[in-house]
């Protein structure tokens, strides 16, 4: 039995008791969560940790392959490099609304791959009376090809290390050009902001050059906390070329103004057009609908301590 | 008199006692509320068949005098369709949106339901001064300004 590293084990024998139960990754109770984020962790932690250590069979040590998996539905050759767009729930819901436009507005992007991994909840969302798993991959291969990573859940914490490099790992088999992240970036006076700024960054020099060239802000100093942070990392290892947009944004209420921003910008990158009316026009409508979404990455949020994006990082220079 | 003594020494310590008691109690009470705040909201839907209403999102901010509410009220024409109850200890807002909401394909009853209004019970994490409460209205979101029912004294530095 595989075992989160927080999680008790008695809860685990509760739930499990003798059955087999190879390949279970079992995450931690929200209660169990909650002591353990507050100040009685010192009380139950090290009690915890022991048992787990006392009875956990060697621990995880599955590989990302084994614990993520991309599934493909069909085989789609791309004629040229595709670019990649991913929207996953972060700040103000940015990536995540403009993804969805983004499927609304071309009709040839389709479903391509479903990321699946016993690291997610049990989740499967109905579209159209037709279900499939939170987290896609849709592809489009008229014109540029293209391809638009989408969560429909937010990201558990505890899986953002392990989604950033299986997806790094099956994109580099794509030998994709450009990597665009859709992001948001919480700021306090977003209230008086009427068309919010979009900045950049960029994992590599061909990254940081494009951005200039685009003549768009780069984001100079601070800090991003989240699966864009991860995924930023992942593909500056291999060297490849990833740009984080970042729309300033409302921290934890949905901001179609902001993914509209984020979306011209893809357009600025990409030089492709993409219509930005429909989606200011609803986005009333998609505030009151994403709020249950923005509840639950506000919650993840809230254990990724994201607000301390706001602070300045420590080292000068 | 050494009697009449010895039965005052025993009042002084029963006294003694149950102040010990009331500090006691006092401070697992303040232990058991901070242990339950601890916990994660229990889920709950964010709609309501019965009332016709959605619960918007909220975010409460704190400075040293006050506490500051935002609400997100998409779908709100204008400050007439917002109605805000504040007491010391809760706010509750009941908004009327703009047009009725249905969502056809969505969930298996809520599909037939038309939303009117949104409606947010807040309980405040300190007591405020209702009287002194300030509310505005801007792009969709309500900031409510509530000033925290507190005694400040001025301590003198006297060496």
């Amino acid at each position: 039995m595989k075992i989160d590293q927080r999680m008790p084990v008695w809860a685990a024998k509760n739930i499990y008791g003798n059955r087999d139960t190879k390949n279970v990754v079992i995450h931690l109770h929200p209660v169990g969560r909650a002591l353990l984020a507050k100040k009685l962790r010192f009380l139950l932690g090290p009690f915890i940790i022991y048992l787990i250590e006392k009875k956990s069979l060697g621990g995880n040590n599955l590989s990302t392959e084994e614990l993520i998996e991309i599934h493909e539905i069909e085989k789609i050759d791309f004629p040229e490099p595709p670019n990649v767009l991913i929207g996953v729930p972060d700040v103000g819901l940015v990536g995540i609304i403009s993804a969805s436009h983004l499927v609304t507005i071309f009709e040839d992007l389709r479903e391509y791959a479903h990321v699946e991994s016993s690291l997610f909840p049990p989740v499967v969302v109905v579209h159209k009376g037709k279900p499939s798993p939170p987290i896609r991959i849709y592809a489009s291969t008229k014109d540029t090809p293209l391809l638009l990573i989408v969560s429909e859940i937010p990201i558990p914490p505890d899986s953002i290390h392990e989604l950033s490099e299986a997806l790094v790992n099956w994109l580099e088999q794509k030998n994709p050009n450009y990597i665009i992240s859709l992001g948001g970036v919480g700021v306090p006076n977003r209230l008086e902001i009427e068309k919010p700024l979009v900045f950049a960054i960029g994992s590599n020099e061909k990254a940081e050059s494009i951005i200039n060239e685009k003549k768009i802000e780069i984001f100079e100093e601070g800090m991003i906390i989240g699966p864009y942070a991860a995924l930023m990392h992942c593909f500056q290892k291999r060297d490849m070329i990833n740009i984080a947009l970042l729309a300033q944004s409302h921290m934890k209420y949905p901001d179609p103004g902001a993914a509209a921003s984020i979306l011209e910008a893809v357009g600025t990158i990409l030089d492709v057009e993409i219509d930005i009316d429909a989606l200011l026009q609803r986005a009333e409508e998609i505030r009151l609908r994403t709020r249950d979404l923005m509840r639950d990455t506000g919650r993840t949020m809230d254990q990724m301590q994201k607000e301390r994006e706001y602070q300045v990082p420590a080292f000068y220079g | 008199m050494p009697e009449k003594r010895e039965i005052s020494k025993r009042k002084f310590d029963f006294e003694k006692i149950i102040e010990h008691f009331e500090l006691m109690r006092r401070r697992m009470e303040e232990t058991i509320n901070k242990f339950f705040e601890s916990f994660p909201e229990p889920f709950k839907p964010s709609w309501n068949c019965e009332t016709r209403c959605l619960e918007p999102l909220h975010h409460i901010d704190e400075t040293k005098g006050e506490l500051i509410v935002t609400v997100d009220l998409p779908l709100v024409k204008d400050k007439s369709k917002i109605e805000i109850d504040a007491v010391e200890d809760h706010v509750e807002i009941m908004a009327i949106l703009d047009k009725p909401v249905k969502w056809e394909r969505w969930g298996t009853t809520q599909r037939e339901i038309e939303f009117e209004r949104l409606h947010k019970f807040i309980k405040l994490p300190e007591r405020i001064n209702p009287e002194e409460a300030k509310a505005e209205f801007k792009s969709g979101i309500l900031t409510l300004r509530l000033p925290k029912k507190l005694t400040t004294y001025k301590v003198e530095i006297t060496d």
